[in-house]
């Protein structure tokens, strides 16, 4: 299986990660770590950017699910942005678009944290 | 070796019987002054029988076949005891004396032919298992030309023995005309019997306790064995046979040189004796690692053996090896000699510390020859007097990555050689070979352990699948395909209502066991909320309900819930976040996915999932087809990525929708199969398919 990369990319107070290969439930914990990460740096303004994200499993869907919760309390979100075609009708199906703010790219889901600080 | 006892019986009869003919004949020929022509050497003939049958007698005796050195040693000090205390008790109590003619020399009284008969029996009897014993030393580290040598100075010795009695002289070197041959004979013999005193390599490995011990002994051997011809021999032998005079000295000079040689050879090792004592320690104890560490796998035991190995080798006071744990990922003390585990554990020491930290860095072993009260590293000297230099040496991995450090110190300073080091260095390289072992048969146990569960886990799936399709009348195939890791694929059918057939398809994310329970636990849920409910709308509320709070966070459920009424041809669903229905409609021959709002159960706690589940009805007539399918299916993938995706599907269900169902289905399982082209699902894949009659 091709392999999965975390970029992360920090801008004001909101952070981005990029999201880059395949995400599986063999590379699931790789994200999983980066979002733990920024968690504990109190960091839950978070845009997760998947331009290059070829393919991503329920075990990669379920780390959103792991996390926004916690982030969401802590007054975060996790925003979604820059999909494939192919990527969005994985999460359109499971119906996460009614849970998670999707964005055509980064500065939309940037500039929709920096509105409602 | 074989032993023939009978032919052995023979010789010793022979040696006795003619052993006495000779020693009656002498004292026959002693009293009355009988000449009987020839008879000097019938007499050496006999003689030399004697000694061959004697040989032939003793040579496959236990005694002179040891491979033992020290028992050799010993049995060959015993032998030549015997001997001497054989000779000086006779001389005692028979006091011979000789006539002083040439040669040989004639007894003067009767006790003194007793004394040469006795003699010359105990010159046979105990100097032939010399002999034997000599050359098992000699053949304890044979080479090539060792048994030509051997040949040769044999050869030379019964050369020696035949000239002597043709000439009737004493084997001298002399410079004398008369004497040339046997001048030759003897030179000979003397140079074969040195190059053969030069096989002594069984010296090199003895321990330097016994070549101290040995080389004292060799001191009184050489002496001992000196005297023997002048004490023993010298004319005694000769005046009852040449042969054995002949015979015994030649043994003579081979011994003495054997002995000297010897004797010089302990010496010359005296020096080197404690090095190679421990470079054979060494050898042996690396040896012996390398089995300790193919058959153990308990990692603690195997770290207070190395340690413990590592003392005995290099003779450290205090010795110790730290081991990276696993779970914290710091160093931590493993095992230790001399020292306690706590007090090292609970010492914060600086100077060690940094010792540590240059090891980790330079990935090299580091050791103070000197470690001064004051200054750098005197912390060590402030919390262990008797630390006068430290060495320490990395453990080091596959990828050159430090796994430990193994400590030893020294109460006496300047106290590691190279030698020590060197050691040192290659203990931490065997102890990390033991430990990347055991972390190896540690993963893969767990490895094992984790295929168990997913066996177990797909046992448990595919008997929570149905096992028949349900009579109904509608025809009905069903294809599920588990892949190998990732699981969760279910579906089910239901019929609690008169006219109406229930269908349930769902994934379950996550895989292995904790699928299987989730799958377990939907089923029930659902089993149970379809006796009393038909919407598929209320179904899933409820299971979304019930499953919530049981689910784990990362972890949801697909879900679609079908009612098919086969008598008002209607079909009602609800979807929360699974595939589409693929619906062929003979009527416009074409197929459409049918795919109304809904998330996937685990998502929400209950609003959202209510606001988005939609309910889909759709009336169908005879021979359209209905498809339902997990994601497994839509996103299997070749091995470009592509993946095989709903159109194919729809294309493969719409040219064959003419078709007996079972037809359809072979025609999907072709299509994927020709797709996939040998690549392995990533996912389950599941495909009920209805067609309407």
């Amino acid at each position: 299986m091709s392999g999965f990369e975390v970029r992360r990319h920090d801008n004001g107070d909101v952070s981005i990660l990029h999201l880059k290969g395949f995400l599986d439930a063999h590379t699931a914990p790789q994200f999983e770590h980066a979002l733990q990460e920024l968690v504990s740096e109190n960091r839950v303004k978070i845009v997760v950017s998947m331009s290059d994200l070829d393919y991503i499993s329920s075990a990669g869907l379920g780390v959103f699910m792991g996390f926004i919760e916690e982030i969401r309390e802590k007054d975060g979100d996790i925003k979604l942005s820059s999909m494939s075609e192919k990527v969005f009708k994985v999460f359109d199906l499971l119906g996460f678009p009614s849970l998670y703010e999707i964005f055509d790219d980064e500065s939309a889901a940037l500039a929709k944290f920096n509105e409602t600080n | 070796m074989k032993t023939n006892p009978i032919p052995e019986k023979i010789a010793l009869f022979f040696v006795i019987l003619l052993g006495l003919l000779t020693f009656a004949f002498d004292i026959l020929q002693f009293s009355s002054s009988l000449d009987f022509s020839q008879w000097e050497y019938l007499n050496e003939g006999i003689n030399f029988v004697i000694l061959i049958s004697y040989y032939y007698y003793i040579r496959h005796k236990k005694f002179v076949n040891q491979s033992d050195i020290q028992l050799n040693l010993k049995n060959f000090i015993k032998l030549l005891a015997l001997l001497y205390i054989w000779t000086l008790g006779w001389k005692q109590i028979l006091s011979p004396s000789f006539v002083t003619t040439d040669f040989p020399k004639a007894p003067d009284t009767i006790g003194t032919v007793v004394y040469s008969n006795l003699i010359t029996f105990a010159a046979i009897v105990l100097v032939v298992p010399m002999l034997l014993i000599i050359k098992n030393l000699i053949f304890y580290k044979q080479k090539n030309r060792t048994r030509i040598y051997l040949t040769l100075a044999l050869g030379a010795t019964l050369l020696g023995m035949l000239t002597t009695v043709v000439f009737r002289q004493p084997l001298d070197l002399s410079s004398d005309r008369e004497y040339i041959y046997q001048s030759l004979v003897l030179g000979a013999s003397i140079i074969f019997y040195l190059i053969l005193a030069t096989h002594n390599s069984w010296i090199t490995y003895l321990s330097r306790k016994m070549k101290y011990s040995y080389f004292l002994i060799s001191i009184g051997l050489v002496w001992v064995i000196a005297l023997m011809f002048d004490v023993i021999f010298k004319e005694t032998v000769a005046a009852h046979s040449l042969v054995v005079a002949a015979f015994t000295n030649l043994s003579w000079y081979f011994l003495f040189f054997y002995t000297l040689f010897g004797s010089l050879t302990f010496l010359f090792h005296l020096p080197t004796a404690r090095v190679f004592d421990r470079k054979m320690k060494e050898v042996q104890s690396l040896h012996h690692l390398g089995r300790v560490i193919a058959a153990e796998f308990d990692l603690n035991k195997l770290v207070k053996i190395i340690t413990e190995m590592t003392k005995d080798v290099i003779e450290s006071k205090y010795t110790w090896i730290e081991v990276y744990d696993d779970q914290t990922g710091h160093l931590s003390v493993a095992a230790t000699i001399n020292i306690d585990k706590r007090e090292l554990k609970s010492m914060d020491n600086h100077a060690l510390h940094e010792i540590g930290v240059r090891v980790i860095e330079s990935k090299k072993r580091f050791s103070i020859n000197s470690i001064a009260k004051s200054g750098a590293y005197a912390d060590i000297r402030a919390w262990k007097k008797d630390i006068a230099c430290i060495a320490a040496a990395p453990l080091l991995g596959a990828n050159d990555q430090v796994l430990g450090i193994l400590y030893a110190t020294k109460s006496v300073e300047f106290g590691f050689d190279p030698d020590d080091l060197n050691m040192l260095e290659a203990y931490a390289n065997q102890a990390a070979i033991a430990l990347e072992n055991v972390k190896l048969i540690k993963n893969s146990l767990v490895q094992e352990r984790l295929e168990r569960e997913l066996q177990i886990a797909r046992d448990v799936q595919m008997r929570l699948l149905p096992q028949k399709v349900p009579d109904v009348p509608l025809k009905l195939e069903t294809l599920t395909i588990t892949a190998y890791e990732v699981g969760g694929d279910y579906y089910d059918f239901y019929q609690n209502h008169p006219h109406h057939l229930g269908i349930v398809i769902g994934d379950v994310s996550g895989k292995g066991t904790s699928a299987a329970f989730y799958m377990a636990e939907t089923k029930g849920v659902i089993q149970s909320l379809t006796r009393e409910q038909r919407n598929p709308v209320e179904i899933l509320e409820a299971t979304n309900l019930i499953l919530r709070d049981s689910l784990e966070r990362k972890s949801f459920i697909t879900l679609l819930v079908a009612d098919i009424d086969y008598k008002k041809r209607v079909l009602s669903f609800a979807r929360a976040g699974h595939c589409p229905v693929a619906h062929y409609s003979r009527r416009r021959d074409e197929v459409a996915f049918l795919q109304p709002g809904g998330i996937a159960v685990g998502l929400d706690k209950g609003p959202i999932f209510s606001k988005m589940l939609e309910l889909k009805k759709i009336s169908f007539e005879k021979d359209d087809v209905l498809a339902f399918f997990t994601d497994g299916l839509s996103e299997a993938m070749d091995a470009r990525g592509e993946e095989f995706g709903e159109e194919r599907l729809g294309e493969i269900i719409r040219e064959s929708a003419q078709e007996d169902v079972e037809v359809i289905k072979d025609n999907v399982i072709n299509a994927i199969l020709g797709f996939l082209q040998g690549q392995n699902l990533h996912d389950d894949l599941t495909l009920i398919i209805v067609k309407c009659t």
